[in-house]
Formats: C-alpha cells, sequence, structure tokens
C-alpha cells in the first residue's frame, strides 16, 4: 500500500470535534517503525498527577532496577 | 546490562536493557522502565456508557473513550487485538494527545466522563493517572475497563482517581485463566476486592464461552464469590461470546446459555444480573429486586425506558437501586 503522508500520520494530532462518534481505526497505511522509540525521545507538555515525572519519555512508576550477572 | 524487574502487574517481568515487557509497551531503557505509549493513543471513540458495559453509572451518557496499544493478558478470544496484542510501533495510527488535550476533546464532545478502555488500561498507567486527574479536576469522572490484573499497591494510588470499573471476571477457574487469558485468577480477585475497598464503583463482566467457562455450577461459585466479597448488589454482566482472533472454532454463546446462566446468578444471590451482546433480551433492563418493576429498559446501548425517580428510587416501592445516578 502507498503511504500518502500528507494525509497519513503516523503521530497525528487528535481529530476534530463531532468526527469521533464513529470508528476510525484503520484505513491508515502502516508506517512501521515510524512511530517508536526514536520518535517517543521528543519532549512533551503534560500536567502532573503526583509529583513531578520525566516526561521526555515517560518514566514508569513501579518497577525495581538490578543488575543481572553475566 | 541493566535489568529491571516490572512491578505493575503479576507479571513481574524481568526485563532486559532494550527490551518490552510482556505487555510490549513497557521498556527498559538504559535501566530506567519507560512507558512509550505515554500521549500516544491510538483509538479515542465518544460510546455511549452502556458500551462499557456500566448500567448504574450516569446512564445514558456519553463517554470519552481511549486507549493506546499493548495489554498485559492475551486472551485467544479478544476482541480488541489489533490494538491490544501489539506494541505502539506497530500500531497504524497513533495520535499524539497529552492529557490536557483529552480532557479539553472530553468537553468539547459534550462527554461528563472519560473510560480508559478498550486495550488494558493497566499498562498505560501514567497516562491515566494523569489524565483522569485533570479530569476530576474539571468536574469530569473517570471509568476504568480492565482485566484487573493488575498488583495491589499501583491499583490503589491509581482508584484515587477513578469512579468507576468494569472489570472482568473472565471465568472463576485459574486453570482457565492460565489457558485462554495467559494470567491467574487470584490476583483478579483480590483487585476486585480492592476496587470495592477504595470506593470505586464496580461493575463486572463475565464472557460466557460456550464449553469453557459456560457450567453452571462453576458460575454459581462466582456468583456466591461477588455476593460475599463485593456485595449482593454488584452488577454482572453476563455477555455473549463471538468467534474472534484466535478462537474461532468455537460458535456464539446460545442465548438460552445465558438466560440460564443470569438464572443461576441470582439464585446465588446476586440482584442485577445482566445479559450482554444480545440485543432485545429481557436481561438487558434493571428491574427493581424488591417488587420486579422495570426501572430502565435497554436494547442494546440504547435507553428505551427509565423510570427511576431523581433519587435513584424505584418509584413503585421506593426501594433506594444501587449506583451513580
Amino acid at each position: 500500500m502507498n503511504v500518502n503522508e500528507s494525509t497519513c500520520s503516523s503521530d497525528q494530532k487528535l481529530p476534530a470535534s463531532g468526527r469521533l462518534r464513529r470508528r476510525f481505526l484503520g484505513g491508515c497505511a502502516s508506517l512501521l517503525g515510524a512511530w517508536g522509540l526514536a520518535a517517543a525521545t521528543v519532549g512533551r507538555q503534560s500536567a502532573p498527577a503526583a509529583g513531578p515525572r520525566e516526561r521526555a519519555l515517560c518514566a514508569a512508576d513501579f518497577y525495581r532496577p538490578h543488575h543481572l550477572a553475566g | 546490562m541493566s535489568t529491571v524487574t516490572c512491578e505493575l502487574c503479576p507479571h513481574a517481568c524481568v526485563i532486559p536493557e532494550g527490551a518490552a515487557g510482556d505487555c510490549r509497551v513497557r521498556v527498559n531503557l538504559g535501566g530506567r522502565l519507560r512507558a512509550t505509549t505515554y500521549g500516544r493513543p491510538s483509538a479515542i471513540h465518544v460510546d455511549p456508557m452502556e458500551k462499557k458495559p456500566l448500567y448504574h453509572f450516569h446512564p445514558g451518557s456519553s463517554v470519552f473513550s481511549l486507549a493506546t496499544a499493548g495489554c498485559n493478558l492475551h486472551c485467544l478470544n479478544c476482541q480488541n487485538w489489533q490494538l491490544s496484542q501489539r506494541g505502539g510501533e506497530e500500531m497504524e495510527e497513533v495520535y499524539r494527545a497529552d492529557p490536557a488535550e483529552l480532557v479539553a476533546a472530553a468537553q468539547r464532545e459534550g462527554c461528563r466522563s472519560l473510560a480508559y478502555t478498550y486495550s488494558d488500561p493497566i499498562v498505560w498507567y501514567e497516562y491515566v493517572e494523569d489524565t483522569a486527574a485533570l479530569a476530576h479536576a474539571q468536574g469530569l469522572t473517570n471509568v476504568f475497563v480492565t482485566a484487573a490484573y493488575i498488583n495491589r499497591a499501583p491499583l490503589r494510588r491509581l482508584c484515587r482517581v477513578l469512579d468507576a470499573t468494569n472489570a472482568d471476571l473472565k471465568a472463576f477457574d485459574d486453570g482457565f485463566y492460565r489457558r485462554v487469558n495467559g494470567a491467574t485468577l487470584k490476583p483478579v480477585l483480590d483487585a476486585l476486592v480492592t476496587f470495592r475497598e477504595e470506593g470505586v464503583w464496580t461493575e463486572l463482566t463475565n464472557l460466557v464461552i460456550p464449553t469453557l467457562n459456560d457450567d453452571l455450577a462453576m458460575i454459581r461459585r462466582m456468583a456466591r464469590w461477588i455476593v460475599a466479597e463485593l456485595g449482593a448488589d454488584t452488577p454482572l454482566h453476563l455477555s455473549r461470546f463471538h468467534p474472534e482472533y484466535r478462537m474461532r472454532n468455537l460458535p456464539p454463546t446460545p442465548t438460552e446459555t445465558l438466560r440460564t446462566a443470569r438464572s443461576a446468578a441470582r439464585e446465588a444471590g446476586l440482584n442485577y444480573v445482566y445479559i450482554g451482546n444480545v440485543m432485545g433480551d429481557e436481561g438487558n433492563s434493571t428491574y427493581c429486586p424488591r417488587d420486579g418493576t422495570l426501572l430502565i429498559g435497554r436494547s442494546g446501548f440504547v435507553i428505551t425506558h427509565n423510570a427511576l425517580t431523581a433519587q435513584g428510587r424505584c418509584p413503585t416501592c421506593d426501594e433506594p437501586i444501587p449506583g451513580v445516578w
């Protein structure tokens, strides 16, 4: 499938008001890899709920770092 | 090599650097776990509340519903597998929306609630939490549609910003959870109790799959557990299975099976047992458990009749009907 980048973005703004009362999944050519970890490093602004979080690539909560031998 | 252990859900994934957990979206980058779908929903719709399904929470209202990719379960019959069984980089459509944009969009659409739904919002926990907090600040309510496979500590924290949940209780059998869902039963039961303890309005969905979890004895045991641990007024939705994803070999659930299961659950003590995914069935509607008056008539997701008083009581006998009206 051809990818028309002028109408099909892997990282789109929200649809305009009034266009959400129907399903719109699909219909967009796959852009595998266009969005991903690299793109996710782009900074974003968000309102923190429970203290400041690093949102450049959202730091997850609830994990425990450790080191494995080998 | 910095490995991390994710402590969000009972899988407790041990994630090497550069890899994702079982959910595909929580990734170890440089020894820090990252929520890679934060701010990047792949599905956004305005739905009726009845679609969640929530029947005792703002009936007839519109709910701004969203999801990102990823899930911590792998149900063989998943209805949204194109979304849930993929990582963010595999999605065809990804929107960019920070929490404030979502809340503003919900208000523009005339919604009084947001629903975190479609995939399992557990795996986009931080996005849910931030958005829900902002929604509360704007006077909106938050609905969490989930399979409830989450550890207690993160769930307790999240409950501070949740108002209602529809949680799956997929079967009352650990073996079923292991075979069909890639999960286990006990943490789900613990999470359901936590929702109730934290004051989140809770409705349950049990998808009845022919031959796999339609055993009446099991449904009775499940209903008795709900009565004992969550209360007899907990709404239970018995939903019809449709062949989907990797479970296309089984037929849709016969309506009669659902009706029999509904009778069994009511006999076990539940006051509000519904039949879902069967348009126009009498089990779509809410009846007064005291005198049988039809309170809210539904056909599918549409409310056809609403006789509840403004105070949420039966107009005939004044019985209070539990819910958020």
